[in-house]
């Protein structure tokens, strides 16, 4: 396949990890094809619990009201209106949403027995294995009322992308309107939140790779939800840890800043991290990854290697997961020409001027990426984490010069 | 891709497994590479298949074209290596590459099955680098179908040099960077080569036949371990002539009854040649699709050939011949009918009706093998649609699911096979053999396009009531539909009525002063309890009927007689 532009587009949006044998299920099992000859009986048992969430769907997780959705279906409003199969409506109130991994929670008001969905444990899923989504794709059942039922297999497990993390590939035709959905394996529990396709022709429809947020990534955010009384959850950082390099190149800790949690958690710089709870970390781009996984607040144990050729050894190290810190440069762009990013000011015990920059330079790349505007180099310096090292090429007179900065944290 | 140079940089792991030690679940996964090549300075990506513990993979031109130079094998978590081409063809898309490890190793492989061995229905499945995915999250894709079809390609929709001529056809997954691939059976034997065409009609991923490949294959893997002087020749390619030990016996067991059903149905399903002066207006206008919002023909963007063979189902011994009105609709130069028995005969059409999509034929025959209508359908009942493929007419089979159960006025059924021109207009056939449907529902309205997983039928239902009246030569248009020309916010409520998100610019409701953020509380004196009943109330109505309104603005009621527009 040649790629054209527009494939391009489609990848370019994919920041992703690669999972690991660490956090695939469990191997082999004699049970090959666990699907019951007929699954009528089984749709029927959870066509109940599915509620449809304003143009996306969602499903009732626990008897006294708990929905689970996308935050991309039901963040932006306190308030809900669900409707099941049965054309039941329920009031429901936002309990807390996370934008960043996609997750909502709803909370049906004074709700008692609902039928619900179990959470099933996504980690004993296997590639092949045959899965059931329900939803409300291109809108039809606003008109009829009646949900969607598609079935398909799973593709791919433990999948990092933007805003889903741990997720399931599956080939189970969902479409937009599926969103929030539950995916549901064959023994009726929920193992999924349906939640992105991959596209083809510029046309949003499904093309066989779909997915679903893995109902053990919601079993981990959803403590935090329960308690963010309306408000947002996010995945977070190890503040202080300072990791470069290239998405592909090994987890090696380049910076461990002084006094931060890492420092305290005993991380020392030239660690190579290659585990994460249960995900295996062999890349940056696998670490990032597995960030996603776990919601601010939550405690992780990384593995790390130290040490060179025969005296390597390996620590597990517990350590808190806590809120980005936002970059600080300490550049200001010149007030003469408003459109370039040539240096106006340095602020002087700053990390630019600790990198050697100097006014008057014009900024051509960050970490990797060309800057041509002053607001792609401000989306750039958004995305970069304090701790981080990353590459700067400026234009000093006619040469081109490369600084190393040293993000810090904005106070 | 030009800008990646770093493909997952995986570690090279020491000591492969053999092909023995794996679980048998795990091989198609273990034996599939991701691959990306330069040529001429382009960059390509694809997908391979190793099918020999010596590391030659099997792929296609499309994915390492014929000079390249730079060839990356990646198996995702396992190895990045490089490699080096040794063949390539690409009239038969044939491209074979030699993994280049710089330590002698063994490699998991591929049986390799005649494909000549293959039946339609049996189970197979992809393993695939679709839209480069193992680059960016480390996985191969794997997606699970039925072998859905038999037959020749004749034209190339690709812009690359492609193969033409007999295709296997895949329910499973395909996409762009399937293409070199795996196409495996039930047990995991490598059948095909995953290309970039496709049939202009059925618009599913088809491969290569891998016994086509085969003897240039041998010979080249013969004289490559010979000039490198490697022992065990024997041992280079397992070639078999029957599947294996089934990965998922109960697609097995379920795929075997398909193929039951199918036959049995076989003899009512018939192709219809349709020869069109002109298309009828409604698939001939343009449309914005997508984000980029470029305009297509409708007609191009469901997939809809200008004169092609169309399926039909026979629904009566003396002649008749049910189908979707999508097939038919245009200015017809003539009609033909070809039996499953290879007869043809020139077709008169009766009637037709484009509320439920279905058109009915006759044709001057007798004692043909009529379908029986079977209209007891449950969600999550195993379906397939049957069809008759482009140019021989062979059978195709398509498999899924009951998705809903009496749409648009309880005429539809919904089901998540994929539906495309070449099964549209012919039968849904539940397990047990009986038609639950006639495929269609295709409306210039189609929110979906076709093989989204989103299909319609007639609903059996519905069917013998509508088909009598066609008999009498009913032609039933499309009812003008009613409009108020509002957005609704679904949901976005806590309180009875509808909110407004939208009022469309020049509608009925514009003009009669609604506004946004406005609630319908009553609709003719009725109280709203949600968006499905104002729809249903309005879709009941035609277009010039006055509807009173009883609307919410900010903290004032108000009501508001609108005369109801058309909808286009």
């Amino acid at each position: 396949m040649r790629p054209n532009t527009r494939q391009r587009l489609a990848t370019i949006l994919i920041l992703a990890a690669a999972c690991l044998p660490a956090c695939r299920g469990p191997g082999v099992r004699d049970d090959f094809d666990r699907e019951p000859e007929d699954l009528t009986d089984l749709i029927q048992r959870v066509l109940p619990a599915y509620v449809f969430v304003g143009g996306g769907s969602g499903a009732i997780i626990s008897s006294d009201g708990y929905v689970i959705t996308n935050a991309h279906v039901a963040g932006q409003s306190k308030r809900w209106r669900l409707r099941r199969a049965d054309g039941t409506y329920h009031s429901a109130s936002l309990v807390g949403t996370s934008p960043g991994t996609d997750l909502c929670l709803l909370k049906i008001d004074a709700a008692d027995g609902l039928p619900h969905l179990p959470l099933g444990d996504s980690d004993g899923l296997r590639i092949g294995d045959v899965v059931i989504a329900i939803g409300n794709p291109f809108a039809l059942g606003n008109i009829d009322g009646k949900p969607t039922v598609t079935l398909g297999v799973v593709s791919a497990l433990h999948v990092d992308r933007p805003y889903a993390y741990d997720a399931i590939q599956t080939d189970t035709p969902i479409n937009p309107g599926n969103s929030g959905g539950p995916l549901i394996d064959t023994e009726g529990t929920l193992v999924g939140v349906n939640a992105q396709i991959m596209t083809r022709f510029g046309l949003r429809q499904n093309t066989g790779a779909g997915y679903s947020i893995s109902s053990n990534q919601v079993q981990r955010f959803l403590p935090s939800l329960k308690t963010a009384d309306g408000g947002r959850v996010s995945a977070g950082r190890i503040a202080g840890l300072g990791l470069s390099g290239k998405a592909a190149d090994p987890a090696v800790v380049r910076a461990v800043e002084p006094g931060s949690e890492a420092e305290r958690a005993g991380i020392k710089k030239g660690d190579t991290i290659f585990a994460f709870e249960r995900a295996a970390v062999d890349t940056v781009r696998d670490f990032a990854g597995a960030l996603g996984r776990y919601p601010i607040g939550t405690e992780v144990v990384l593995r790390v290697r130290r040490g060179t050729g025969d005296k390597t050894d390996e620590h597990a190290i517990r350590i808190p997961i806590s809120k980005p810190g936002r970059a600080y440069i300490g550049i200001r762009f010149t007030r003469t020409s408003p459109r370039s990013t040539a240096i106006g000011l340095i602020d002087p015990k700053s990390p630019a001027a600790k990198a050697g920059l100097k006014r008057g330079d014009v900024v051509l790349a960050i970490a990797g990426k060309r800057v041509r505007s002053r607001a792609l180099y401000y989306r750039v310096v958004y995305s970069l984490q304090p701790g981080m090292t990353v590459p700067v090429v400026v234009r000093r007179g006619r040469a081109n010069v490369t600084a190393h900065l040293h993000v810090a944290e904005r106070k | 891709m030009r800008f990646v140079n770093a493909i997952l940089a995986l570690l090279v792991l020491g000591g492969a497994a053999t092909a023995a030690e794996i679980a048998p679940h795990d091989l198609p996964g273990r034996c599939t590479v991701a691959i990306t090549a330069k040529s001429g300075g382009h960059p390509f990506y694809g997908t391979g298949s190793i099918i020999s513990p010596f590391g030659y993979v099997l792929t296609s031109t499309t994915v390492v074209p014929p000079k390249s130079d730079v060839i990356n094998v990646v198996s995702p978590g396992r190895f990045q290596l490089k490699g080096e081409l040794l063949l390539a063809d690409e009239k038969t898309e044939l491209a074979l590459v030699r993994i280049l490890s710089p330590e002698p190793r063994t490699f998991p492989a591929f049986a390799v099955r005649d494909s000549a061995t293959t039946v339609l229905g049996e189970v197979v499945m992809t393993v695939s680098n679709s839209f480069q995915l193992a680059r960016s999250d480390g996985e191969l894709s794997v997606s699970v179908g039925l072998l859905s079809g038999r037959y020749k390609v004749p034209r190339k929709l690709a812009r690359q040099p492609v193969y033409l001529g007999e295709v296997i056809e895949t329910t499973a997954a395909t996409n762009p960077g399937s293409d070199g691939g795996p196409l495996l059976d039930g047990s995991g034997q490598l059948i095909g080569v995953l290309s970039l065409n496709v049939s202009d009609a059925r618009w599913l991923g088809v491969a290569v036949p891998v016994e086509i490949m085969l003897p240039r294959v041998r010979q080249a893997i013969d004289a490559d371990l010979a000039k490198r002087k490697v022992r065990g020749r024997r041992k280079a390619l397992r070639i078999v002539r029957k599947p294996g030990r089934p990965l998922y016996p109960k697609w097995e067991a379920r795929a075997a009854r398909f193929r039951e059903v199918a036959k049995q149905v076989a003899p009512s399903v018939v192709a219809i040649k349709v020869d069109r002066a002109k298309d009828d207006p409604q698939f001939t206008k343009r449309v914005r699709i997508g984000r980029t919002g470029h305009a297509v023909l409708l007609g191009e963007l469901l997939k809809r050939p200008k004169n092609a063979t169309a399926t039909g189902v026979v629904v009566g011994p003396d002649g008749w011949i049910a189908t979707s009105y999508f097939n038919i609709a245009g200015e017809l130069r003539s009609l033909s009918v070809v039996l499953a028995d290879g007869r043809e005969f020139k077709s008169k059409l009766v009637g037709w009706d484009q509320e439920l999509d279905l058109a009915l034929l006759k044709v001057d025959a007798a004692d043909l093998p009529a379908i029986s209508f079977e209209p007891a359908a449950r969600i999550g009942t195993y379906v397939c649609a049957l069809g008759r493929s482009p140019a021989p007419g062979s059978l195709t089979l398509t498999p899924g699911v009951v998705s809903a159960v009496g749409r648009r006025d309880a005429s539809l059924l919904q089901f998540d096979a994929r539906a495309n021109v070449g099964n549209t207009g012919g039968p849904l056939i539940g397990l047990d053999g009986g038609c639950l449907g006639i495929v269609g529902g295709v409306t210039p309205n189609s929110p979906h396009g076709q093989n989204s997983g989103i299909a319609f039928a007639a609903w059996s239902a519905a069917l013998p009531k509508a088909i009598e009246e066609l008999r009498k030569g009913a032609k039933i248009r499309r009812r003008p539909r009613a409009a108020l020309g509002i957005v609704a916010a679904p949901g976005a409520v806590d309180l009875r009525g509808v909110l407004v998100a939208r009022v469309l610019r020049n509608s009925a409701a514009a003009k009669a002063g609604m506004k946004r953020n406005d609630s319908i509380l009553k609709i003719d004196g009725v109280e709203l309890e949600g968006y499905a009943q104002l729809v249903n109330i309005i879709r009941e109505k035609k277009p010039g009927d006055k509807i009173q309104l009883t609307l919410r603005r900010r903290s004032r009621q108000l009501d508001l007689e609108i005369t109801l527009g058309a909808r286009r």
